[in-house]
């Protein structure tokens, strides 16, 4: 009985070295000591709601090409709008489009003499499609 | 009195004025005059020209003016007759030099304002207002010099429109317009840039619409159809019948023949001009001649069908109500 306990003691003594080593705070991070740097590794954070992609602020402009910033000048309008906008390639000067303005929001059709600075709407006359029909590749210039 | 009036004015190229350059040779460029009117007006007046800029602004939009006047002002024993011009769309008074010294040899005073945008017409009577205010100046070389009874409008493009506007707007004190290139309606930009029809149809005075034949993307003479004012025709038929008026178109001339020489350069497709300035010289500066400074004969150039204008060579899809 005796030597049954000194037996379980001794396996007691050992069970508990084993449980002070592994968890001997020396094995832990230590504090940084004044002066030292910790590089620590970044783990990206894992959220189960994909994070919004930030918008272009209201106030930043859409970029312009050099044609379309000069037709948008002459129009004077800073709420004005232009899509479809085509240059002809055989006349630079003469570039074909839609736009839109606060005055008059519907897109129309414009035509844009750049040599003259001048710019036509759509006025849903026949008169329009005569200026329009510069618009295609091969055209005269008048 | 000249240290005064370099207060008001700065003589920019006086010198070389003196000398105001004469038309090219009848023959040697297109448009060539034809009948005695037209050739009477198509060269240079008597008289040398001066031009000058104010030296402040003149508009309301803060541009400073040209003047191109005859050089013989101060000795002037009569008032001079004032023709307020208006310049097309991103252009100055040096874009028309020709034409501008060319109407001050003959005796008038042209005021330009130096806006590069004046179809509703603003700036130019800004630019009377201005004229008007140097009458009165004991300083200035227009001292008691401007015939305020006989003041006409001229202006290419825009200015065409600005020139018109300006006279419908006058209250009555500009009483002629000569329109070059007045645009299609199409063309108002912003769209209320141009010579309404409300403005024309209620108007007065009288209108000389001249246009180029090469011109039939901008100012052409006929139109499609519809009730906008897209053509010089539609302009003439809009006038009231109360109003003098005429209309022509110069052949083979482009939207910018008015500013340039023969050839303009070349590049001259890329400057819409054909032939310069020189056929339009004749008979627009005989209507300013006739409605301003009372030449009769000039006026009857422009009898509805067998006036001399209905004959000349470089002309065609003349129409007038001249009696």
């Amino acid at each position: 009985m005796r030597i049954r306990h000194v037996v379980l003691l001794m396996i007691s003594a050992v069970a508990a070295a084993i449980v002070v080593f592994v968890a001997w705070p020396g094995s832990e991070p230590q504090a940084p000591v004044g002066g030292t740097v910790v590089i620590r590794p970044v783990t990206p954070a894992v959220s189960p709601v994909p994070a919004p992609v930030p918008e272009p602020s209201a106030s930043v402009p859409p970029l312009h090409s050099p044609v379309e910033t000069a037709i948008l000048a002459s129009i004077g309008d800073p709420r004005a709008e232009l899509r479809d906008v085509v240059t002809r390639r055989d006349a630079p000067q003469i570039t074909c489009g839609e736009k839109r303005t606060a005055r008059d929001p519907v897109f129309r059709r414009f035509v844009w003499l750049g040599h003259l600075k001048m710019l036509a709407t759509d006025d849903g006359s026949p008169d329009f499609g005569n200026i329009a029909a510069v618009c295609g590749e091969g055209q005269p210039v008048p | 009195m000249k240290r005064l009036s370099r207060a008001i004015c700065t003589t920019l190229v006086s010198a070389t004025a003196l000398a105001v350059a004469q038309p090219a040779a009848a023959q040697s460029v297109p448009n060539a005059p034809t009948g005695p009117v037209e050739t009477q007006y198509y060269a240079n007046g008597p008289f040398a020209t001066i031009t000058t800029r104010s030296t402040a602004a003149c508009d309301t939009k803060g541009n400073q003016c040209d003047v191109f006047y005859p050089a013989n002002i101060a000795a002037s024993t009569t008032r001079l007759p004032l023709v307020v011009w208006a310049n097309g769309t991103a252009s100055t008074p040096d874009n028309y030099t020709i034409w501008l010294k060319h109407l001050a040899s003959w005796g008038f005073v042209v005021v330009a304002t130096r806006d590069q945008q004046t179809g509703y017409g603003n700036t130019a009577l800004d630019s009377l207002a201005y004229m008007q205010a140097q009458d009165t100046n004991p300083a200035s070389p227009f001292y008691q010099r401007i015939d305020f009874a006989h003041v006409g409008a001229a202006g290419h493009s825009q200015g065409a429109s600005g020139a018109a506007n300006a006279m419908f707007h006058s209250g009555g004190v500009i009483k002629t317009t000569v329109t070059f290139e007045l645009p299609n309606q199409n063309w108002c930009n912003p769209a209320d840039n141009c010579l309404l029809t409300p403005t024309l149809t209620g108007g007065s005075g009288s209108i000389f619409y001249v246009s180029g034949t090469a011109d039939s993307l901008i100012a052409p003479d006929t139109q499609s159809g519809g009730t906008q004012l897209n053509s010089q025709t539609a302009y003439y038929n809009a006038t009231p019948a109360g109003m003098l008026k005429a209309k022509g178109l110069l052949k083979g001339a482009n939207h910018n023949d008015i500013t340039g020489t023969p050839g303009c350069g070349l590049l001259g497709f890329l400057k819409a001009c054909a032939n310069g300035v020189y056929g339009y010289l004749g008979f627009p500066t005989a209507w300013l001649a006739w409605q301003l400074k009372g030449d009769t004969t000039a006026g009857a150039a422009f009898k509805n069908g067998t006036g001399e204008f209905f004959t000349a060579n470089a002309w065609q899809g003349r129409v007038s109500n001249i009696p």
